[in-house]
């Protein structure tokens, strides 16, 4: 029994560390889909942006400045992709906003080739969050007792946020009725704005988080979390945030269960596998909605 | 107008006669030799002879290249010693530009042929045929000549070939997602499927060994001719798209492009199992299998598939896909199978996406599982976005565009440029991709029909003066 | 003559807690014009997807010619909010798909226009008439259906002509003015060679002389297609100058049954709405 503890401490903890670093990616898409029923492609990338952000400020600036600069940086960068790429797309057919989505992915990943050079970077390490703490028998960093904690922090906040403030009353208004709310007279670009904005600071945390344990940054590097957070919310119930964070953590524990029994091939493709089950079984997720089409 | 196209093509006729006759002739190089190289000079001269010698040696193997190089070595060091009167001169030209000439004077042929039939077959269904004809006519020989002048190996023969798989690639996708509107990002995972099929099975046999170091030799020990692993290859990609059809087809479109996704990506690491690396390798790559060397091959290939799924976009099937994108709810009151039709959009584009994945493999000579990313179908989705959801001569429009676009035009801009002792800015590795990118991006936003539409590219409507309200062409 | 084309048992639909349709009875007879009228919200196009197949209705059976093409009753999770006043619940299970019933000879239009929107005219009527063709991919991809697709086109255009369309066959669908749209729909639906007729408010939007026309052309395609016709209507004037008999339902339930004059004295159907001008 204190064997198999052991053994396989290390792997839950890791599974629970990045499991509130999926959760905290899954938001940012949960939400948008919620609003503007957009998968947002391009969110994986602004979370790798973060990242780059953070590499390249804090080889210049020291840290107090250049943590809080990477956060502003980011939620510039999500307000702006909405603004440029998605907005004039509003009235257009579904289809569209996707591939204007799939156009911005792109783009970001090529535009961090070109400055980056290609080569991955190594993210700075962050004090404190980088030091090796031994719970147990297992030795970790910080970052993995930090991360569950701060994302259910962050995570209760959001919930007050949306469930009593007028701003959150009017983003639960619009992803319920995107029609009536604009006709309401709620201002839909303020509510959609808000949106991206909080679903890139978000990322931004994450993505500290995240590189903090995961060191080496690529253009890539975010393509991978960014696909499974997204399953993480399409399980959970999408439009649910909830069921978003829940979804996440179950995806980050069973991915590193999936290692530890030595199918590592495999954990990224059983990420998918219950995407597809949950897709075909129960749609609408663990806390999701029916919604009717109207014939 | 009937007597001079009548007239017009027996004088084609008399021409490719002409370059027939000239080309054969042409042929006996031996007896060109001894006219432009005078005895004496021969006899005089020990280097003249060792060329001469050199050119006969290669004659005898039968090896054209060689041939060909000696002959042009021949004449570059000797020029002053050898004689040349303009019948030498015409016989040269003819002897090496053979394979062109030839070519030529087929083209020429076809379009008397055409003319003749032109003018003796009315009806406006044979003349668009015959319009057709020859534009086919002129593009596989216009590649020929084009290849042998400029060289297999040239930019604009590697634009060609990519941008022709692409074609294919990307009329698939638009079956799918343009023609019967399902949002599918399946396409990188049943080009894999069939780009391993292809591979595995045209492995030559004896570098199999070798290719499976780490596998024993690999569990498929014997070889497919080329056009029957091509095809195997588009069946065992429609097979798998059957099967995952069954759940997903059911689901609606934003599920439905993250259900294929997410299929890709488990088919991709699959492939990349160390179980099955008896017959997949793993994760180590796949070489060493048939490939093509003229991009007539490719061009073939693709071409007809175009055409099958042009035929079946225009056929009673067709329509009905496009009645499904249109309107699900009234197609299926309309009497219209959803779940039959959807599944038939779904396994003939996986079929064709599996043939394309085959030639991707045979063009790139190595095959390896994690390529096939699902950024692979986003490049064909943008593909066929720029070029038009529903139309497939924009598909194929907008493959050459972009093919030649990231791999040629836009080089330029990855060079770090001097304009004198001034840096241009900006211009460096990776600067290209951008700004492609942001094209694209241009398209998406301001250009979202497409360059095309879901209009069909016609001769008719380009020569034809504008005209509004009627929107057929 | 008056053999059962057309037979409703009780069908009741219930959208979570709101009960759209209840215990909705009727039948319809060969060569009748039925109407099924009601305030707006009252339930009817929800009983007409339930018979056309697009949703099982909660609980309740159709049969079509005799033939039993749909039959549910709550499940597991419904019959605990099951709000219907009918408590019998059918044992057979049977859901046709939309295509399956219009296979059998019952065809519809639908309230909000829903034509193929990329499409012509012509092909719009033409896509209606796949389903009597009987071919595999392939003969369609090397043309070896060329017979059959002749006689479909020839019978789309005989369609068109019918409803007077023939001269704009070319022109996209959506660019036809509201009322032809209508008319498309309509010679869409029997393109199909259906044996029911199901329309769906096919006079909305359209002014009195439109909707006078409307009725002499039901009546005429009725008498040369030998058909069975279904209607939703709204217009008075429609309901009563053609109809055989005539439902009305009102907050999902019928409230009366009868010849036009019946249901025109009936004090219960006055209550319920009939006095208030139609559009």
């Amino acid at each position: 029994m204190y064997d198999f503890i052991n053994a396989n401490l290390p792997y839950l903890l890791a599974g629970i560390s990045v499991g509130g670093q999926y959760a905290l990616i899954a938001i940012g898409y949960t939400m948008v889909y919620g609003i503007l029923r957009l998968i947002n492609f391009a969110h994986g990338d602004v979370f790798t942006a973060a990242a780059y952000a953070m590499v390249y400020m804090n080889a210049t600036l020291p840290l107090y400045i250049s943590l809080p600069l990477t956060i502003i940086f980011t939620v510039v960068l999500g307000y702006t992709v909405e603004r440029v790429a998605y907005k004039p797309l509003r009235s257009a057919p579904r289809m569209s906003i996707m591939i204007s989505a799939i156009g911005v992915s792109y783009l970001l990943q090529n535009l961090m080739w070109y400055i980056t050079g290609g080569l991955a970077q190594q993210y700075p390490t962050i004090p404190w969050i980088s030091n090796t703490v031994t719970i147990l028998t297992a030795t970790t960093k910080m970052v993995t007792l930090i991360t569950p904690v701060l994302t259910l922090v962050l995570v209760l906040l959001l919930v007050q946020l949306i469930n009593h403030t007028k701003i959150g009353m009017a983003m639960r208004a619009v992803s319920k009725d995107f029609e009536t709310s604009r006709l309401m007279g709620i201002k839909i670009d303020n509510v959609i704005s808000v949106t991206f904005v909080i679903g890139s600071f978000l990322a931004a945390i994450g993505s500290m988080l995240y590189f903090t344990n995961y060191t080496a940054v690529t253009p890539t590097s975010g393509a991978m979390p960014g696909l499974k957070a997204f399953v993480a919310a399409v399980f959970g119930g999408i439009g649910s945030i909830p069921g978003a964070v829940i979804g996440a953590f179950i995806i980050g524990i069973a991915e590193n269960i999936i290692k530890a029994v030595g199918l590592t091939t495999f954990s990224d493709a059983f990420t998918f596998a219950l995407l597809i089950f949950v897709l075909i079984f129960k749609p609408t997720g663990l806390f999701g909605e029916v919604t009717h089409e109207k014939v | 107008m009937k007597a001079f196209k009548i007239i017009l093509s027996l004088l084609l006729v008399v021409l490719a006669g002409f370059l027939i006759f000239y080309s054969i002739n042409a042929s006996d190089l031996s007896t060109l030799l001894e006219d432009i190289v005078p005895q004496e000079t021969m006899q005089q001269d020990k280097g003249l002879q060792k060329a001469v010698k050199r050119i006969n040696d290669s004659l005898a193997e039968a090896n054209q290249d060689k041939t060909l190089r000696s002959l042009n070595r021949l004449l570059e060091d000797f020029s002053d010693k050898i004689q040349m009167d303009a019948e030498a001169k015409l016989d040269l030209f003819f002897y090496r530009n053979n394979k062109v000439t030839l070519a030529f004077a087929l083209f020429i042929l076809i379009l008397s042929a055409a003319l003749i039939a032109s003018a003796l077959l009315k009806q406006q269904k044979y003349q668009k045929a015959i319009i057709m004809a020859v534009l086919i006519a002129m593009l596989y020989s216009g590649i020929y000549i084009v290849e042998n002048l400029v060289g297999s190996n040239s930019m604009l023969m590697t634009v060609l070939k990519k941008g022709a798989i692409y074609a294919l690639l990307a009329v698939s996708m638009n079956l799918l997602n343009g023609f019967t509107g399902l949002f599918s990002l399946g396409q990188a995972g049943f080009m894999l499927i069939g780009a391993y099929t292809y591979a595995i099975f045209t492995i030559d046999p004896a570098s199999r060994a070798q290719v499976y170091q780490y596998y024993d030799g690999g569990l498929v020990q014997f070889t497919l001719p080329v056009m029957v692993a091509i095809i195997l290859a588009g069946l065992a990609a429609a097979f798998f798209a059957f099967l995952i059809g069954l759940p997903v087809l059911r689901l609606k479109s934003d599920y439905l492009a993250i259900a294929t996704l997410g299929f890709a990506e488990i088919i991709r690491a699959i492939f990349q199992y160390d179980g099955l690396g008896p017959i997949t390798n793993g994760s180590n790559l796949l070489r060493k299998f048939t490939t093509f060397n003229t991009a007539l091959f490719p061009f073939a290939v693709s071409g007809i598939c175009i055409a099958l799924i042009a035929l079946l976009i225009n056929s009673t099937y067709g329509r009905s896909f496009k009645a499904i994108r249109d309107d699900e709810v009234a197609a299926e009151a309309m009497g219209i199978n959803l779940f039959v039709h959807k599944q038939l959009a779904f396994v003939t584009s996986s079929f064709f996406a599996g043939i394309g994945g085959a030639l991707l493999a045979m063009y790139q000579t190595t095959v390896q599982a994690a390529a096939f990313t699902s950024a692979m179908t986003y490049e064909i989705l943008l593909i066929v976005v720029i070029g038009g959801m529903g139309s497939i001569s924009g598909s194929v429009l907008a493959s050459f565009l972009f093919v030649a676009s990231s791999e040629w035009w836009l080089r330029f801009l990855d060079n770090v440029t001097y304009i004198g002792t001034f840096k241009v800015p900006l211009l460096r590795s990776g600067f290209r991709m951008v700004v492609f990118s942001v094209i694209i991006m241009a398209v998406v936003l301001f250009y979202r029909k497409g360059i095309m539409g879901d209009k069909e590219f016609s001769l008719k409507r380009l020569l034809e003066p504008r005209k509004g309200g009627k929107r057929r062409g | 003559m008056a053999n059962n084309v057309l037979r409703l048992k009780n069908i009741t639909m219930q959208f979570g807690g709101v009960l759209a349709v209840d215990n909705f009875s009727i039948e319809v007879n060969q060569n009748e014009i039925v109407a099924i009228i009601g305030p707006n919200g009252a339930g009817k196009t929800t009983a007409f997807n339930c018979i056309t197949g697009i949703y099982p209705p909660t609980n309740g059976q159709v049969f079509f010619e005799d033939k039993l093409i749909v039959s549910s009753q709550p499940s597991k999770k419904m019959k605990s909010i099951y709000a219907g006043s009918n408590k019998d619940f059918p044992e057979e299970k049977v859901c046709l798909t939309p295509d399956q019933i219009t296979k059998l000879g019952m065809a519809r239009t639908f309230q909000n226009i829903r034509l193929f929107k990329t499409q012509t005219v012509f092909e719009n009527v033409l896509i209606a008439t796949h389903l009597h063709q009987k071919c595999n991919v392939f003969s369609a991809v090397f043309r070896l259906n060329s017979l059959q697709e002749k006689a479909a086109r020839k019978h789309a255009t005989e369609m068109l002509e019918v409803v007077g369309l023939l001269d704009v066959k070319d022109e996209l669908a959506t660019s036809l003015p509201y009322g032809q749209q209508r008319r498309l729909e309509i010679a869409r639906a029997l393109a199909t060679k259906p044996k029911l007729l199901l329309l769906d408010e096919p006079a909305a939007g359209m002014n009195p002389q439109e909707t006078a026309e409307l009725a002499q052309f039901i009546k005429q395609v009725k008498e040369r297609f030998n058909l069975t016709v279904l209607l939703i209507e709204h217009h008075m004037d429609l309901v009563m100058s053609i109809s055989d008999r005539i439902y009305v339902i009102d907050f999902g339930r019928l409230i009366s049954h009868g010849t036009p004059q019946q249901v025109q004295d009936d004090p219960k159907v006055i209550a319920a709405y009939l006095g208030e001008d139609e559009e």
